[in-house]
């Protein structure tokens, strides 16, 4: 359920906290299938509301899973906070992305949040016990396909997690979510250049934690 | 400043869908060597595009998720969107869905079909002497690399499905086939996907569950997941067999074995069972075209005439008439 404090904050529909001068996204090239219902959700139509809430609600899942891992109860927490925050941020789409678009990206940010502060707290649990968080992923023997996939995007998360924010976050819109770069650029507030410099010094930065340590070279095996 | 200061970015991110040219791959390797950051992310990336596929317990989450949102008092808009109505939206909703689903795996479908089609009608590119069959991993020019179509994650695109049709907004490279008769396509597979005038009726949550499940199995096959993509077509035969959708699959799923896996003989018994079941189908004409191409690659030279010369009968008007002729001719020859 719900955890207090960590609610996304409510978007608009660029998926901005009110920045000024940050440019809208393009309007999607073909017709969004959702926009009758997010129309009707808008203007205050409960039925329409929870139709697509259903529709878009698997790719919400996914996609906090994506940047948070699948964490079992801190997975539908998340999910389930973006789709109270999408439901509530659902009266100012516009119409200008699509609103499966729009509910990711909310989705992403809700999700970037909780990591964000499971990590804070992770990490100050770590100071207060004197025992340092592992970074490392697990090398155990993985017994399938899906899970070598999994213990690797947990690395990838946890190597993220050693980053400054900003270059943590252009990395994981630009690798686990598969934004292009302007959207990045609009999401994180700062110029297109800025998100390029910040994903150059982040892949330097995993570069030289990779070669630091031989074991993470092991996730570099093709998957069985 | 050296090659592996350059992380290819761009080159990253079409690679992971397959969409780089030989040079360009002999580059990315080059710097994949010296890169291991750039040879994680590569992986990470493939990691990334399959979860982002919804499983089925994803869906379990998924349902639970908008059940409690909808049960809950939480406050939307001002009031709550809990109400004496919620069971009903919460059927109708799992019914849109997979509807939705419907709609845009048939899109994902036709283009498909319809891709196959004009890439096997057309013309033979010189006046070899030896006839090739249409095969479509023949034809397909040996300088171009396949293209799977971009995976879910793809930010821009209104749905799933819908946006495995169609490129992403950075896309810079050209595809191979061009496709501005795409409009015309759907109506060969949603005739497909209309019941036939006599034949099974489903219930309606089975026929929108198989929908789903072919949905997910047209996924996998446009990100080139074809082992998936096999496993999802059998479960579809296993768990609904008779249903328009696990008809209509026959025909795809003999088309992936075909042409991406090249497994001549299992194709073969996919597009029979279609033809037993469904002889003058909406796909009819795909499963004979199949059969003889299967037939073909089998080196059954008197089945692979056959079955040319039964597209011909059946289908005289077909857009693959000409290069039917023209393998029947290569097959009489001495």
């Amino acid at each position: 359920m719900t955890r207090p404090g960590h609610r996304a904050p409510a978007l608009n529909e660029t998926g901005e906290t009110g920045e000024p001068g940050v440019p809208e996204v393009a309007a999607p090239p073909t017709p969004d299938p959702l926009l009758p219902l997010a129309q009707r959700a808008s203007r205050g139509d409960r039925e329409a509301l929870a139709r697509l809430l259903s529709l878009v609600a698997p790719a919400v899942v996914t996609t906090v899973r994506v940047v948070l891992g699948s964490q079992g109860a801190d997975l539908e927490d998340a999910a389930q906070e973006a789709m109270i925050a999408i439901a509530d941020s659902a009266r100012r789409f516009r119409g200008e992305s699509s609103f499966l678009h729009y509910a990711r990206r909310i989705a992403a940010r809700t999700a970037f949040s909780l990591r964000r502060a499971r990590l804070e707290t992770a990490r100050k649990l770590a100071e207060a016990t004197a025992a340092p968080a592992d970074a490392r992923p697990s090398l155990e023997p993985a017994p399938s396909a899906e899970v070598e996939r999994e213990q690797r995007l947990e690395a990838f998360r946890r190597l993220l997690d050693q980053l400054p924010e900003g270059q943590a976050e252009s990395l994981t819109y630009r690798v686990l979510l598969d934004y292009p770069l302007p959207v990045i650029a609009r999401e994180t507030g700062v110029p297109v250049n800025t998100v390029r410099s910040r994903i150059r010094l982040a892949r330097d930065h995993l570069r030289e934690c990779i070669l630091a340590d031989p074991a993470l070279a092991e996730l570099l095996r093709e998957p069985t | 400043m050296t090659l592996a200061d350059l992380h290819p970015d761009e080159l990253l991110r079409r690679a992971t869908y397959d969409r780089i040219t030989p040079g360009e791959r002999a580059d990315l390797h080059a710097h994949l060597e010296r890169c291991p950051a750039c040879a994680l992310e590569l992986a990470v990336r493939g990691d990334a595009a399959t979860a982002a596929i919804p499983s089925e317990a994803d869906h379990a989450v998924a349902a639970r998720i908008v059940d409690r949102v909808l049960t809950s008092k939480i406050p939307v808009h001002g009031a709550s969107v809990a109400g004496p109505w919620r069971g009903r939206l919460a059927r109708a909703a799992v019914i849109a869905l997979m509807l939705t689903s419907t709609a845009v795996g048939a899109s994902a479908i036709a283009v498909r079909l319809h891709e196959r089609r004009a890439t096997t009608a057309r013309p033979a590119p010189t006046a070899a002497p030896v006839i090739e069959a249409p095969r479509t991993h023949h034809v397909r020019p040996a300088a171009l690399p396949p293209v799977p179509e971009p995976p879910t994650t793809d930010p821009e695109g209104p749905t799933e499905a819908i946006r495995a049709v169609r490129p992403s907004p950075d896309e810079r490279i050209a595809r191979p086939h061009a496709r501005p008769e795409i409009a015309s396509a759907p109506s060969v597979t949603h005739a497909a996907l209309q019941p036939p005038a006599v034949g099974v009726t489903a219930p309606a949550a089975d026929s929108a569950a198989a929908a789903m499940v072919l949905a997910r199995a047209e996924e996998a096959r446009a990100q080139r997941r074809f082992a998936d993509a096999t496993r999802l077509y059998d479960d579809l035969a296993a768990r609904f067999p008779g249903s328009r959708e696990e008809v209509v699959a026959r025909v795809l799923h003999g088309q992936l074995l075909l042409d991406e896996m090249h497994d001549a003989a299992s194709a073969l018994r996919w597009f029979d069972r279609y033809l037993a079941r469904e002889p003058g189908g909406a796909l009819a004409e795909e499963a004979r075209l199949g059969r003889a191409q299967a037939l073909q690659l089998r080196g059954s030279r008197d089945g692979e005439r056959a079955a040319w010369e039964e597209l011909l009968r059946k289908h005289p008007a077909s857009v693959h008439a000409g290069a039917a002729r023209a393998r029947l001719g290569a097959l009489r020859a001495p």
